[in-house]
């Protein structure tokens, strides 16, 4: 019976890996994706990141500053099977499966035995939201995988004074946004965690709150680390939205109120009711069930966090949790919302990727739910969830399609075409068809970055604006007559082919996912500035 | 004997209160907000005027059963039609009229869910459910609107009224009113085609439930009576359909859908909770923009009393429970997103929903617990209502100023005045406006029943007259012997030349 069972868990997780690994070329890389790929070929192969910054710990993007895990992981994949859609993708791969494992095994110290931590595996193993963010290189799903690895070694019987310092250091060396929920999720633990040693529990948090001050005091020492909290982690209080919204209340008085009272309740109410409603937003049935990003940059169009059919499992799992008085199962929703807090901070902005981290306590809720089930209808519902995640792995050409605007794959053709011209001339691209097409060009070609002097050690939202014989011509660049060192090619959106007027002559017209005539290959004879 | 009475004195002052306070809420600044009146409010009052004065609409459709008026194919449902000729009929037509119809159906809604609640649970849980209900933001807006959106509320209460009635009392007339609530209700409000049948559905299987699971036979009579009352209502809109040709399912034209992955979102969004209570529908007419559809501060009671029901494992409260999850199931087909003027069908379960999570809190039995939570939620509540009413009244008009039409009825209130207070030979200017609008048809024919002469006024206003005018024709003929009255920089005006 245990070799049964050990079998099917085997066997779910290869199944897991699968649909991580097939189709392997999908979702197209994303400009932040290609920037991490691109800067891990950088690593194995020089050492620098894309300012030549020798192995640094810091990186930077075009939003924020990026902590280094992912970077150093992406380098490791692609050390072992090369510059490949593989080698890019494969950490996340590991990453990912390893994850079904271990909500496999976080599962199993809330039920020791049964079914459930099985379909806590089946759940998570076909999970759309987690399988998504399986197959391009991100931090969310190595945080998710490293957060599940701590709350299994924080719920053993012994503390492991090694294991879980290291994998709190690396929690804090993937993403910051969560920087400030391990001190609750290592309280919350060890509090569910009634066998480990008092001495042990008072280690562990003097560690986790001395190391959270430590790394948050290190941050804010970089030249713009505050601001980037600020403006990437607690966006609500910065946010110019918010401000005016309380300064329109300010202005407001309300019959009857004294204005005390008016200033406390209405400035302070409106960020929390904005926050609060953010968070709400993301925690909401439509988004774990219906659709978890409208834009399909993180997720497939039309499919939530999981297949719609596990909304009822889902339903049942809340009744469970209510009726039942099992101890340890009740501090699940309370795991969810410590693991989500810091989204409240986050307003206006509404980042599905961060709530990836509690897609899996939110996959055991779900597994709860076919406690009451009869086998057949479980089949039947695992079935169908099995079979909504597939039938989207296999028609990925609308998903294509639809989120070109953040996933384009009709950029390859021109790059390999710019490429090529490029050993020879120099060329130039409208900077407005992509969100960044410097590093999808480093990603896809050998064309290497032309390093700028920096002025400071971690400059902020940095963007590349030129690599060897390619420039990105954006609206302040202008175009001029010259005798030397002329742009001899331009991939040209409508807005410069306006600008150049009889100046280009149109050589080849290439059409986005969608079909549509978007940029066209031009030749000029102009200089840039 | 004695209880009987005193129990019946204290149901009448309640009542008397609830409606005292509720009229007084729901009429409050009735004209002036929303500030002018909405195209489908137009087109319900002047055909209902119409056929309250002749018993023809503007198609010469002798009592309709569904309404429109010429040129157009918005057809209006025939629940809040005819409440609108009865009023008329009896009251004589006004535009405060035609948008209190609204708040007597909310009225109504919420009488109702009190004796649904007092069935369920006891009088003073009755009573915590009408402060519930009128703390409504939904329900405020809707009674200042002269819409059918309203109109189901008192049918849907009433039908789970009967329900629970039915299910202490076995009495079989009960899903007779049942069976028709659910029937008149598909004529009530448009989007009720798709939630009836749900709610149909949902009481054939609790029936079945109630009366022995496994004994088929013992809930035929039930059901098949629920059954055969809707039917007819079924029955009458099939056969009109041809007559009424899109009044039924909108000319048939269901939306295309491309994957069935598209279904989920339509219904799973209408239980998001930062729409349901915080940002309330996406429209201007139907939301502040800064409110739920119920007040943040019920939220807490609702999730109480989820629990509670979820615990408590009593099959009526779970049905009610599933009433509010199941009845938008078939909006799925309807894409569009966080339409709270669609779903006021969650009304009724709402309250009682969210009155069970009071009880929650009365029934603690730590006393300091139960003390410092129920105040602080009454606390909430208080604040939360406030702040909504005053947006609501003061506010929001000025917001969703350019959302309506302007409030030309203040200018045909103006003019009525002033000829019949002078004597003055009241006109229109016949250049301010196209003359086919219904809104100014519905107020011409409110304030001028004798009609109201349209003239070109060619630069000047003849002597003992008064005449509704362009803004700038007023001030492009203004002289000493003219008189102006403004109305709050809109382009309109009065001119007088007494």
């Amino acid at each position: 019976m245990k070799i049964h069972k050990e079998l099917i868990t085997i066997l779910l997780i290869v199944s897991a890996l699968v649909v991580r690994i097939i189709p392997i070329n999908f979702p197209v890389f994303s400009a932040d994706d290609a920037r991490i790929a691109a800067r891990g070929e950088m690593l194995v192969h020089s050492g620098t990141d894309e300012l030549g910054r020798k192995f640094p710990l810091i990186f930077n993007s075009l939003e924020d500053y990026q902590l280094p895990l992912t970077s150093y992981m992406t380098a490791l994949g692609i050390l072992i099977f090369g510059k490949t859609d593989l080698g890019a993708r494969v950490p996340f791969i590991i990453f990912g499966t390893v994850l079904v494992f271990l909500s496999y095994k976080v599962t199993k110290n809330f039920f020791k035995d049964g079914k459930i931590p099985f379909f806590a595996l089946i759940i998570t193993a076909f999970s759309p939201a987690l399988i998504y963010f399986s197959k391009f290189p991100n931090e969310f799903i190595i945080f998710a995988c490293l957060l599940l690895l701590l709350i299994n070694f924080l719920m053993a019987e012994k503390l492991n004074r090694i294991i879980i310092p290291l994998i709190i250091i690396c929690i804090f060396l993937t993403t910051k946004i969560f920087w400030i929920a391990i001190i609750p999720l290592t309280f919350l633990i060890l509090h569910i965690n009634t066998s480990l040693q008092r001495k042990d529990k008072i280690y562990l948090i003097l560690f986790t709150v001395i190391l959270s001050v430590a790394i948050i005091l290190v941050f804010i020492k970089i030249p713009q680390g505050p601001r980037s909290l600020v403006e990437n982690n607690f966006s609500s209080i910065n946010d110019m939205t918010v401000k005016n919204g309380i300064e329109r209340l300010r202005s407001q008085t309300l019959p009857g109120w004294p204005v005390v009272l008016d200033k406390i309740l209405f400035n302070k109410m409106y960020t929390l009711i904005a926050s609060f409603s953010n968070w709400l937003q993301l925690l909401q049935l439509s988004t774990l069930f219906a659709q978890l990003d409208k834009n399909g940059q993180f997720g497939f169009l039309g499919v939530g966090a999981f297949p719609k059919i596990t909304i009822i499992p889902f339903v049942l799992g809340i009744f469970y949790l209510i009726r039942e008085k099992k101890n340890k199962i009740k501090y699940l929703p309370i795991l969810v919302i410590i693991l989500t807090f810091p989204l409240l901070f986050l307003f206006p902005n509404i980042k599905v990727e961060y709530l990836l981290v509690a897609i899996p306590i939110i996959g055991i809720i779900i597994s709860l739910g076919f406690i009451n089930l009869s086998p057949k209808i479980t089949g039947l519902i695992l079935s169908f969830a099995i079979f909504e995640v597939v039938a989207n792995l296999f028609f990925i050409n609308s998903n294509i399609r639809n989120t070109e605007n953040f996933r384009p794959l009709w950029i390859n053709q021109l790059i390999t075409d710019g490429y090529k011209l490029s050993l020879n001339n120099n060329i130039a691209y409208s900077d407005n068809f992509t969100e960044d097409l410097i590093p999808h060009i480093q990603w896809l070609t050998p064309a290497s970055i032309k390093l700028l002097p920096l002025d400071l050690s971690y400059p902020y939202k940095y963007r590349q604006t030129e690599l060897t014989n390619i420039k990105m011509v954006g609206e302040s660049n202008t175009f001029y007559v010259c005798d030397d060192r002329s742009f001899k090619f331009i991939f040209a959106t409508k807005r410069e082919l306006e600008r150049l007027g009889n100046k280009a002559t149109l050589v080849k017209v290439y059409r986005n996912d969608l079909g549509k005539e978007f940029v066209t290959l031009n030749k000029i004879d102009l200089c840039i500035n | 004997m004695n209880k009987i009475l005193k129990d019946n004195i204290r149901l009448f002052v309640t009542i008397t209160l609830f409606i005292i306070i509720a009229w007084f809420l729901f009429t409050f600044r009735l004209t002036q907000v929303p500030p002018g009146i909405n195209g489908d409010e137009a087109v319900i009052g002047y055909s209902a005027l119409l056929v309250s004065q002749t018993g023809r609409d503007e198609a010469n459709r002798f009592l309709p059963l569904f309404t429109t008026v010429l040129k157009s194919d918005d057809w209006k449902q025939p629940v809040t039609f005819y409440a609108e000729v009865l009023a008329f009929r009896l009251f004589g037509p006004s535009f405060f009229l035609l948008r209190a119809v609204s708040a007597v159906f909310a009225i109504a809604g919420g009488l109702l869910i009190f004796f649904v609640v007092k069935e369920l649970l006891d009088f003073k849980m009755a009573f915590v459910s009408l402060f519930i209900y009128i703390s409504i933001p939904i329900i405020m807006i809707q009674s200042h609107l002269a819409l059918e959106n309203i109109a189901p509320v008192p049918f849907v209460a009433l039908w789970l009224l009967m329900l629970a009635k039915y299910k202490s009392e076995k009495n079989i007339r009960y899903i007779f009113i049942a069976g028709i609530s659910i029937g008149i209700s598909l004529y009530s409000y448009f989007g009720f085609r798709l939630i009836a049948p749900v709610l149909s559905i949902m009481t054939v299987c609790l029936l079945w439930y109630l009366n022995d699971f496994k004994n088929i036979k013992k809930s035929l009579k039930p059901t098949s009576i629920f059954c055969l009352t809707v039917l007819p209502f079924v029955l009458l809109m099939i056969l009109v359909r041809n007559q009424y040709h899109g009044a039924i399912f909108g000319y048939g034209r269901p939306s295309r859908i491309v994957s069935y992955q598209e279904l989920a979102e339509p219904f799973l969004s209408a239980f998001d909770p930062a729409f349901l209570f915080i940002k309330g529908d996406i429209t201007p007419y139907h939301s502040t923009g800064r409110h739920g559809m119920f007040l943040l501060a019920t939220l807490p009671l609702f999730s109480l009393g989820i629990i509670k029901i979820i615990k408590k494992k009593d099959p009526l409260f779970l049905f009610i429970m599933m009433v509010f999850f199941f009845s938008p199931i078939l909006y799925s087909f309807v894409p569009a997103v966080h339409r709270a003027s669609r779903l006021l069908v969650f009304i009724p379960s709402f309250v009682v929903i969210a009155t069970m999570g009071f009880q929650v809190l009365f029934t603690l039995k730590n006393k300091f617990w139960k003390l410092t939570l129920s105040a602080l939620i009454i606390l909430l509540l208080i604040f939360n209502y406030s702040e909504f009413l005053n947006d609501y009244w003061y506010e929001y008009p000025k917001r969703v100023r350019n959302d309506f039409l302007k409030p030309i009825h203040l200018a045909y209130e103006k003019l009525q005045q002033i000829s019949t207070k002078d004597k003055l030979k009241p006109f229109y200017q016949i250049e301010m406006v196209p003359p086919d609008i219904t809104a100014y048809k519905f107020f011409e024919k409110v304030y001028f029943p004798k009609g109201l002469e349209h003239r070109s006024l060619d630069g000047s206003i003849s002597e003992k007259s008064v005449a509704m005018v362009h803004e700038s024709f007023a001030k492009e003929v203004m002289n000493e012997k003219l008189q102006k009255i403004g109305f709050d920089n809109y382009d309109f005006a009065i001119l007088i030349n007494n």
